[in-house]
C-alpha cells in the first residue's frame, strides 16, 4: 500500500501512462487559461479615458415620449340608470354595474356603516392586522353561496386573477389561455413565467389539438414531465373583450381527460348568470367542485339588444350583458376616429358608451369595438331608445363611408 | 445632514448565530419526522386542506419539497399571522381571540376579543379613525356618490372628486401633476411596465418591495440589483452598464431607471437620496422613488423623504407613494412632470383596465392631507418623530439590536433565532400588545425580527408600557445582544 505514495511508485508506472497524464494536465491548464483570453480578444479591456468617453457620450431617450393631454370624461351618478357625462345626461351603457346595485340605498348605507365601524383604511396588509371580522364573514358567506371550500378577498379587482395565477403556476408549468382573455389574465400569466399556449377564442377543437400535442410530449417522458408539470386551463365566464360565454362543459370534459386544472374568471358573470347569480357554473349546470379556482371582481356584478350592420359585427352570446359592436374592417386610424365620433354623438343623444380601446401591450389590441353593458336597472323603453340611436348613428356612419 | 443618513446594522455575537443555525437544524429534523408521520397517517389532522378527490392523479398544486418550510416551520407560528381584528386599527384595537386544536392547521373563534395596544399597523399619522372630520366627510361623500363607479378611470370612472384629489395632491407635493389609483401595490406593479420596456435598464435596491419587483419583472426590462443603500455599488453598476451596453447586442441602453424606496419597511432604513440624485444627474439616469412608507412620516410638513433631505422635488422623475399608510385610506399615486402623467393616463394598465378609486376614499385623503398641511397635522408630525426617537433610543439603551435610521417610524428589533419569533409574539399578545413578527422568507434567513410601527396617536404612557414589556420579555428570551450597551455601561 505505502508504495503508492512514494516516488518509487512513479518508476513502476508505465511511461505511456505518465505521458497521457501530462497531456491531460496540459489540457486542464489550456482550458482554464485560454477561455478568458478568447473573451478578451472579442472585447478588449478599455482604458479609463475610453470608458469615460463612453459615459460622456451616452444619451438616454426621454423617459416618456411627448403626448397630448388625454381628456377623461367626467361622470356624475344620478339615481336609476342615468349618469351625467361631461354635462350630458345619459343612459349608462358603459360601466360594469350590471345589477344596478351601485346606487342601491341599502348598499350605500352598509358602506357608510363600514366607515363608522372601521374607518376608511385598513393601515396594513391582511397578514399584519389588516384582516377585519368583516373580511372573514364575507369570505365565509361567499364560500357558502358558491358552495366551495373557501374564499379569499383581494382589495383590487384587477389584481385578483393577476396574482392568483402566479401563486400556483410557476416556471415550467403550462397554461392554456383563450386568445381573447382580458388583460389581467394576460398579466398574471406573464408574471408566472410559465409556458403559455394560446387557443383561438372559444375554439374547443383548437384547445383539444393543443392538449393532445402536450399529452404526446408527456407520453415520451412519463416519469418526469407528466407528474411534475402543472397544466392549467384559464377561461373567462363572460369574455369582457367579446361578450361571449365560455364552453365550460367541454372544458370540464377535457379536464378529466387531460388532467388539466381549470381557473375561471367570473368577473363579468358572477351575479349575472344562473338563477341565483352564482355565475356560469350554475347557468350551465356544471358542478362547482369541478372548477379548481373561481375569481371575480366584486366591483362589477352585472341582461340583450342586438343590431347588425355592414360595418359592424355584433358579438356576445344572447344571455350575456356585454355586447361588442366590432369593426369588421382591419384596424386603422380612420376607423378609430369613426368609433370615437360615434361614441361622442351617442353621448350627445343621451347614451353613454365606451369604445373598447386597448393598450398596445394588450394581445387583443387589434379589435376595436364599442362595448355595451346592460344593467338590470334599465327599463324596456330605455333599451329600445338605445337601439334606435345606435342604428341611426351606424347608418350615418356607413353612408358616409360608402360615399368616401 | 450626515446624521440623517447614518444607519445601524449591528452584527450579533457569534454564539447567537450558532444557536440560530442549531435551531434551524432541529426544526428541519423534526420537520422530516413530522412529514414521515403524516405520510403514515399518524397525527394527521382531518381538516387539513387537500386536493379534491376528483383530482386524483393530477400533478400536485404545490411542490412537496418547496412547501416543506410552509408545512413544518410556518405552521408552528401560523397563529402570529393574519390575526383578525374587529375595530379601527388606531392606537389600540380589539384583537379577536382564536384557538387551534390541531397545531395551527385550522382555527376557530372563541367569540371573545381582547383590547390590545397596536404596534403593528402602518398608522403613522394616526388617521385610522372612525370618528372626526375625515371619517364623517368620507361617509357623506359615500352617501352622495355611492361606493364605486364600476368603471375604469379612462372609461366612465372619473368624477370631479378624483380630479379634485389629484389637484390637491399635486399642490401638497409641489409637483406639476398627479394620477391616482385604487391600490398601492398595483400602482407599482401596473405602472412600471408602462414606463420601462425591453432595452431599458432598471437598477433596483436589493430590498425593494415585492410590488416593485413584480412591476419590473412585468416590464421586461433588464434588471440589475445593487446592495442595499450602497451608493458605491450603485455607481459601479451604472458605469459598467453604460460602458458595456445591453447583454447580447452590446448596444447602449435606451434609458436607465434607478428604483428606490423612501423608507424600507423591513429594515427601517432611509434611502440616501442626496447621493442618489447626484448619481442620477451625473449619469443621466431617471429616478423612480417609492414613498409608500415615507410620505407623511418624514419631512417637517410630511412631504416625505424629499423634504426630509431638503432636495428639489423636480430632481425626482417619478414620485410614487401610497395613501394606505400615513393617511389611513387606500390606493396610490404617481406624481411628476405634466407630460409623464399625461403619458401614464394614456398607457397605464391600472388607469385603462382597473376600477377607479372609491369616492369616499378620495375624500378621506383630501381631508387628511388638508389636516397635515394645517397646524393640527404639524402636531401629529412632531409627535410621531418624538415617539419614534424615544422608542428607538430606549430600545438601544436596553441593549437590543435595532436596525435602521433614527428618523424612521419603523423600528425592527432583531430576534435571530426562529423559535423566538413565535414566542415573542405570543408573550407580547398575552401582555396586551400586538406586534408584527417576521421571519424567512420575508427577511433573510439569519435575521428574523419583530417590527414596531410607531404612530402619532400613541401616548407616551402607551409607549412606556410597551417598552416595559419588551424589556421583561427580552430578559426572558435573552435578546439583548448589542455590544454597544456594554461599551456605554463600562464608561459610566
Amino acid at each position: 500500500m505505502e508504495r503508492f505514495f512514494t516516488l518509487e511508485a512513479l518508476k513502476t508506472v508505465p511511461y505511456y501512462h505518465l505521458c497521457i497524464e501530462l497531456i491531460l494536465i496540459y489540457c486542464i491548464y489550456w482550458l482554464y487559461f485560454s477561455g478568458p483570453q478568447r473573451d478578451r480578444r472579442r472585447r478588449p479591456e478599455l482604458t479609463e479615458a475610453e470608458k469615460q468617453k463612453l459615459i460622456d457620450e451616452w444619451e438616454p431617450e426621454p423617459l416618456v415620449p411627448i403626448v397630448e393631454e388625454p381628456q377623461d370624461r367626467i361622470v356624475k351618478q344620478l339615481p336609476g340608470s342615468k349618469i351625467i357625462v361631461d354635462g350630458d345626461e345619459c343612459l349608462d351603457f358603459g360601466s360594469f354595474d350590471f345589477l344596478g346595485l351601485n346606487k342601491d340605498e341599502a348598499v350605500v348605507q352598509s358602506g357608510m356603516e363600514g366607515i363608522k365601524d372601521y374607518g376608511v383604511g385598513s393601515c396594513g396588509p391582511r397578514g399584519f392586522f389588516g384582516t377585519f371580522d368583516a373580511h372573514i364573514n364575507l369570505e365565509v358567506e361567499l364560500a357558502n353561496f358558491l358552495g366551495v371550500d373557501e374564499a379569499i378577498l383581494y382589495s383590487y379587482g384587477f389584481s385578483t386573477i393577476a396574482s392568483a395565477i402566479p401563486a400556483y403556476a410557476k416556471k415550467g408549468d403550462i397554461l392554456f389561455i383563450d386568445e381573447q382573455s382580458n388583460f389581467a389574465i394576460q398579466q398574471g400569466a406573464k408574471a408566472s413565467r410559465s409556458t403559455i399556449r394560446w387557443y383561438r377564442h372559444n375554439d374547443m377543437d383548437h384547445l383539444k389539438e393543443l392538449l393532445d400535442s402536450q399529452a404526446a410530449i408527456e407520453a415520451k417522458n412519463p416519469k418526469k414531465k407528466a407528474k411534475v408539470t402543472r397544466k392549467i386551463l384559464i377561461a373567462e365566464g363572460i369574455y369582457q373583450n367579446t361578450g361571449s360565454i365560455a364552453q365550460l362543459k367541454t372544458m370540464v370534459e377535457f379536464k378529466y381527460k387531460y388532467q388539466v386544472r381549470i381557473f375561471l374568471d367570473e368577473s363579468n358573470s358572477f351575479g349575472v348568470l344562473g338563477e341565483s347569480g352564482k355565475g356560469l357554473t350554475e347557468h350551465l349546470n356544471v358542478d362547482v367542485l369541478d372548477i379548481d379556482l373561481i375569481s371575480a371582481e366584486t366591483e362589477r356584478a352585472i341582461p340583450s339588444i342586438g343590431e347588425h350592420s355592414n360595418a359592424f359585427d355584433l358579438t356576445g352570446d344572447e344571455i350575456s350583458p356585454i355586447k361588442h359592436l366590432l369593426l369588421t374592417h382591419p384596424n386603422n386610424n380612420e376607423n378609430l376616429n369613426a368609433i370615437r365620433s360615434l361614441v361622442q354623438s351617442a353621448q350627445a343623444q343621451g347614451i353613454a358608451l365606451v369604445s373598447g380601446e386597448k393598450l398596445d401591450q394588450d394581445r387583443t389590441c387589434n379589435n376595436i369595438s364599442i362595448r355595451l353593458t346592460v344593467s338590470a336597472a334599465f327599463s324596456e323603453e330605455e333599451l329600445s331608445s338605445c337601439v334606435d340611436v345606435l342604428s341611426s348613428l351606424i347608418k350615418q356612419l356607413t353612408v358616409s363611408k360608402s360615399s368616401i | 445632514m450626515s446624521s440623517k443618513i447614518e444607519e445601524e446594522f449591528e452584527q450579533p455575537p457569534l454564539w447567537v448565530l450558532v444557536v440560530m443555525y442549531t435551531n434551524y437544524m432541529a426544526l428541519y429534523i423534526f420537520g422530516y419526522i413530522a412529514d414521515f408521520c403524516r405520510r403514515w397517517n399518524i397525527g394527521k389532522t382531518k381538516k387539513m386542506a387537500q386536493d379534491h378527490k376528483r383530482n386524483k392523479g393530477f400533478s400536485p398544486l404545490h411542490d412537496e419539497f418547496a412547501s416543506f418550510f410552509t408545512r413544518n416551520m410556518y405552521m408552528r407560528m401560523r397563529d402570529r399571522f393574519n390575526s383578525p381584528i374587529q375595530s379601527v386599527p388606531g392606537d389600540t384595537f380589539e384583537l379577536m381571540d382564536r384557538k387551534s386544536d390541531d397545531q395551527n392547521w385550522t382555527f376557530y373563534f372563541t367569540g371573545k376579543a381582547k383590547k390590545s395596544l397596536n404596534f403593528g399597523s402602518y398608522n403613522y399619522l394616526g388617521f385610522a379613525e372612525n370618528t372626526g372630520k375625515c371619517a364623517e366627510t368620507a361617509e357623506k361623500t359615500t352617501e352622495e356618490m355611492s361606493c364605486t363607479f364600476s368603471s375604469p378611470r379612462s372609461e366612465l370612472g372619473t368624477s370631479k372628486k378624483h380630479l379634485e384629489l389629484e389637484e390637491i395632491w399635486s399642490a401638497f407635493l409641489g409637483v406639476e401633476a398627479t394620477i391616482t389609483f385604487g391600490m398601492g401595490f398595483a400602482t407599482n406593479s401596473l405602472n412600471i411596465p408602462a414606463i420601462a420596456g425591453p432595452s431599458c435598464l432598471i437598477l433596483s435596491d436589493e430590498l425593494n418591495h415585492a410590488s416593485l419587483v413584480l412591476g419590473i419583472r412585468l416590464s421586461g426590462a433588464k434588471t440589475i440589483v445593487y446592495k442595499h443603500n450602497d451608493m458605491q455599488d450603485l455607481e459601479n453598476k451604472i458605469r459598467n452598464a453604460i460602458i458595456n451596453g445591453q447583454d447580447r447586442t452590446f448596444r447602449p441602453y435606451k434609458k436607465i431607471i434607478i428604483v428606490v424606496e423612501g423608507i424600507y419597511s423591513m429594515e427601517g432604513s432611509v434611502v440616501n437620496l442626496p447621493k442618489v440624485i447626484e448619481l442620477k444627474k451625473k449619469y443621466n439616469a431617471y429616478l423612480y422613488l417609492d414613498e409608500a412608507h415615507s410620505i407623511g412620516a418624514l419631512g417637517s410638513c410630511g412631504r416625505g423623504v424629499v423634504e426630509h433631505f431638503d432636495c428639489d422635488v423636480n430632481d425626482v422623475d417619478i414620485m410614487m407613494g401610497t395613501f394606505t399608510k400615513s393617511f389611513g385610506a387606500a390606493g396610490g399615486y404617481i406624481s411628476g412632470k405634466k407630460n409623464i402623467i399625461n403619458y401614464l393616463r394614456k398607457t397605464s394598465h391600472a388607469h385603462k383596465y382597473a376600477c377607479s378609486m372609491s369616492p369616499g376614499v378620495c375624500e378621506q385623503i383630501i381631508q387628511a392631507s388638508g389636516a397635515v398641511a394645517s397646524g393640527q397635522g404639524k402636531r401629529r408630525l412632531v409627535e410621531l418623530r418624538e415617539n419614534a426617537l424615544h422608542f428607538r433610543q430606549r430600545l438601544k439603551k436596553m441593549g437590543f439590536i435595532v436596525f435602521g435610521n433614527d428618523f424612521s417610524p419603523v423600528v425592527p428589533l432583531l430576534l435571530y433565532v426562529p423559535s423566538k419569533i413565535a414566542l415573542f409574539g405570543r408573550l407580547m399578545e398575552e401582555a396586551g400588545i400586538a406586534v408584527v413578527v417576521v421571519g424567512f422568507p420575508a427577511t433573510p434567513i439569519e435575521s428574523s425580527r419583530v417590527r414596531f410601527c410607531l404612530s402619532a396617536s400613541h401616548s407616551r404612557a402607551q409607549i412606556d408600557q410597551c417598552l416595559k414589556e419588551i424589556d421583561r420579555i427580552g430578559n426572558i428570551l435573552q435578546l439583548k445582544h448589542s455590544s454597544q450597551r456594554k461599551l456605554t455601561s463600562n464608561k459610566s
